[in-house]
């Protein structure tokens, strides 16, 4: 890699850095569709139905298909000012945003998918390192976290089956106490690296552990901070979102015929929770029967 | 999801939890990622309501498992099968740069 020329490097970080942009793209794109609303002006090729007929199903032939113009009597104003104009339908704007989300989520999938395959090739090098690092691992931490992760997904999902019949009130109430459950896992992860960092775990020169597998356990708090790390990102977004779905459920932005914003970050949260699920026994547990 | 459906996967999320908590400290403790694994299943199937999708997000949700299943295998292919032959003891030694 050192004698790798500059130019190379320089166009490999360009690469990098595209296709990073890219995703970050892909992903604000979904949320962004699934909130955006008709500008004042933009004229309607397809105002949604508050429920599709059989011509309004979606490239639907006969009554004008994928650009259909529906007549004016089928406008429903409370989903019709969520609707893009490219759209041919409440509809069709709700699963090109679900898809998106979804997509995007699959290059999450791969984000991820890395680092498991870096701690599956050193933990099969390392064994023995790895387990003893397990082992100064704060476990009672960790598995609160998980139990405040899982009853936060819990929640948001109560608040979208509220949402579905039109209850805004009570979805403010679910995202409020999801953001406080996020922000009560943040900060019990932080006094955990806290600990962590009092305790010398951090890989480094002054790091606790000595002997022959030393090597193994600084790999594995290296995949530790760095796991733990990122899945904090992605909670700090997460909350952000949340948050985000409150303010707007508080003005009464959403109905039973409208609320894909909510399924979308719904998605993105119960996602951010599901990574935690696969790291949990992976950093926590799965050493601890090793004697 | 109905509330009450949302209360039992919920609970079921917190067994299985529990169970994953018992197995670690058992002889079997390595297949603790599998029941993580299992949960973060039923999370997809029922709380991002993957179960009752239809159309493109049940095929990028495949195409998730699927490249994954790709990266792990084929990264992890060469570490877990390659067996280190040690060196006949009077092969000599190379020489020193």
């Amino acid at each position: 890699m050192s004698g790798e020329p500059a130019g190379r490097r320089l166009s490999r970080a360009g690469s990098l850095l595209t296709r990073t942009v890219l995703l970050s793209l892909l992903g604000a794109g979904a949320l962004l569709t699934a909130f955006a609303r008709r500008r004042p002006g933009t004229p309607s090729l397809a105002p949604a139905a508050p429920s599709p007929g059989p011509d309004q199903r979606h490239g639907a032939t006969g009554a004008g298909g994928f650009f259909a113009v529906w007549p004016a009597n089928s406008e429903d104003g409370a989903i019709a000012e969520h609707i893009e104009y490219q759209y041919a339908g409440a509809r069709h704007q709700t699963e090109a945003a679900l898809s998106g989300m979804w997509l995007f989520l699959t290059t999450e999938v791969l984000f991820f998918g890395a680092l498991f395959l870096l701690y599956m090739v050193y933990r099969h090098f390392h064994a023995v390192g790895f387990a003893a690092a397990s082992r100064h691992s704060q476990l009672a931490i960790g598995t609160i976290n998980t139990v405040l992760l899982v009853t936060s997904s819990a929640v948001f999902a109560y608040g979208l089956g509220r949402v579905r019949e039109g209850d805004n009130r009570m979805l403010v109430r679910a995202c409020l106490l999801t953001a406080a459950l996020g922000c009560a896992f943040l900060l019990l992860k932080a006094y955990e690296w806290k600990l962590d960092l009092d305790d010398n775990l951090f890989p480094g020169p002054r790091f606790a552990m000595t002997g022959d597998d030393a090597g193994g356990a600084q790999l594995f708090w290296s995949f530790y901070f760095v796991a733990t790390g990122l899945h904090g990102l992605h909670m700090i977004a997460g909350v952000g979102l949340v948050g985000w779905i409150a303010r707007a459920a508080r003005r009464r932005d959403f109905s039973a015929s409208y609320h894909t914003p909510v399924e979308v970050v719904g998605l993105y949260w119960s996602f951010v929770d599901m990574v935690w699920l696969c790291l949990y026994p992976m950093i926590y547990l799965v050493h601890r029967g090793v004697s | 999801m109905r509330p009450r459906a949302t209360l039992l996967v919920w609970l079921g999320l917190l067994l299985l939890l529990g169970l994953e908590f018992g197995v670690a400290y058992s002889p079997v403790g390595g297949v603790v990622p599998f029941i993580g694994c299992g949960m973060a299943v039923l999370v997809a199937l029922t709380f991002m309501r993957l179960g009752g999708e239809r159309g493109l997000p049940p095929i990028f949700a495949m195409a998730g498992v699927f490249w994954l299943m790709i990266i792990l295998g084929l990264g992890s292919l060469d570490s877990f099968t390659r067996h280190d032959i040690p060196a006949r003891p009077d092969t000599p030694a190379a020489p020193a740069r």
